[in-house]
This record gives C-alpha cells, structure tokens and sequence, in this order.
C-alpha cells in the first residue's frame, strides 16, 4: 500500500470529491486536494532501508462551515492509522469565499510492502 | 570509622566551569550551525517550487529566495534559545514575502500548494541534529 491508495480508501466514503496534485474540474462548494510532501527512506540496517516515510498535505476548501468536515476528517484518518502531524486554517480566500483548511499527514510503511 | 573522600580531577572542573561561563556563547554557535543546515533545505526546496507548473510564464524575480535567511539567536519567553528560518520584509513591491511564501506552502483555490517548508523541516531534521551535535563536540573540546 501507499499512503496515496491508504488515503484516497479512507476519503473514498466521504461525499466530497477528492484529487491529488491539483483539482482539474470546476470546484464544487467543497472539495479535496492531496499533495504528496515526502516519501523518505528510514531505518537502516545492513546498508538497507527498511521504512519508507510518506507525507502529505490535504487542503480542505469548503464555502461552509469547515468546523464538521475537520473533525470528521480528523477521526477517519487517525482510526485508519495515519498519523496527523499538523492541522492549519490556512485561511478564508474572499475572491473565491473558500475556507481552506489544511490537514498534514504521516504513515510510515515498510519496504517490503511496496 | 573508614572514611573515603573522591575528588573530581582539577581540570575536569575547571571545563565544567568554563562550559557554565560559556553556555550562552555555544548555544549560539550550535543553534546557527543546525539552522544553516535548515536554511540551506528550505532555499534548495524553494528554487524547485518557484516558477514550477505555472499556468502563465513564471515572472519570479528571485527576491523571495534571496530575502529566505536565518535569525540571530534569541531568547524566548520560556527562556530557550532559538533561531528561526525566514524571510526579511519587505519587499520591493510592498507585498509581503511571509504571504507569498504562504500561498506557495499551502496553496489556494485554484493554485495547488507547492510545499517547500514542511518538506524540508522533516528531511533536514536528522542532518541538523547531528550538526548540532558534532558542533557541540568542537566548541566543548576547545574549553
């Protein structure tokens, strides 16, 4: 697994549509964007890695209240083990009214898995 | 009674005291030393973003990177030493460097976030500490 696949099988419940890199349609009131941050190799031993160390970034846009979704969103990505690592109100953008929220995250795998 | 007295060797001391003397001094030169390690993460980081998948051609003019430095060492309220990474204002424009920076970092509707600060503060973790650390070696041996 990925922490792409692991988030996208956790979001994929939620009733709001979700893209990685960037949204390519026209944004509905409320919307999802993934950035993958990092993807480091850890733990060494024998001249191997023997974890891989992903992040990423979910930026949370919504012309609601943003309040419910965080903490929803908050409460799935920890029970499906993903670590959060920083939560942000990034802001409320005037030109488009989008509250944008931003949720960092964290899973560490091992190599093996990939 | 048998009575035992253990004495700490003279020198020994004498560093111990001269490290007491000096700890405001070597916390500096440690904390700028891990900084630079930092700094140098965050502007490599920033040159990939800037001017990356634009819709229109970049009209970057550089001086986001060159404002990105390090802070002199200071003392916060909690009475820790600290230095941070960021950037000098302002600009030439009269625009901020800390709200451009924040766009590129975050994003906003319509722009996909270009993260350089986060990614580099986990990356250069491991690299700073240990500079941290061998910086602290030299300046203790040179008590």
């Amino acid at each position: 697994m990925s922490l792409l696949a692991d988030l996208n099988h956790i979001l994929a419940p939620f009733d709001i549509p979700v893209e990685t890199g960037v949204f390519s349609d026209t944004p509905p009131d409320e919307y999802l964007v993934i950035t993958p941050m990092s993807d480091r190799l850890d733990l060494f031993a024998d001249n191997e890695a023997y974890m891989i160390l992903s992040e990423a970034r979910l930026s949370l846009f919504t012309k609601k209240n943003y309040m419910k979704r965080k903490k929803e969103l908050t409460k799935a990505l920890q029970s499906g083990g993903i670590t959060i690592t920083d939560r942000q109100y990034v802001g409320y953008e005037h030109d488009t009214k989008f509250h944008h929220y931003a949720i960092d995250v964290m899973k560490e795998y091992e190599t093996e898995e990939e | 009674m048998a009575k035992g007295t253990m004495k700490m060797p003279d020198e020994f001391l004498m560093k111990l005291t001269k490290l007491g003397d000096k700890t405001d001094e070597i916390v500096s030169k440690v904390l700028e030393a891990g900084g630079e390690v930092v700094l140098d993460k965050v502007k490599a980081n920033l040159k990939c973003v800037i001017g990356n998948e634009t819709k229109e051609k970049s009209r970057s003019t550089g001086e986001l990177v060159s404002s990105l430095g390090l802070s002199p060492t200071k003392l916060d309220r909690n009475g820790n030493f600290n230095v941070k990474v960021g950037f000098n204002e302002p600009r030439g424009d009269g625009d901020a460097n800390a709200k451009i920076a924040n766009i590129l970092e975050y994003g906003k509707s319509g722009q996909p976030p270009k993260p350089f600060l986060k990614p580099a503060k986990s990356a250069a973790r491991k690299a700073c500490i240990e500079t941290m650390k061998s910086e602290l070696d030299k300046e203790i041996e040179k008590l």
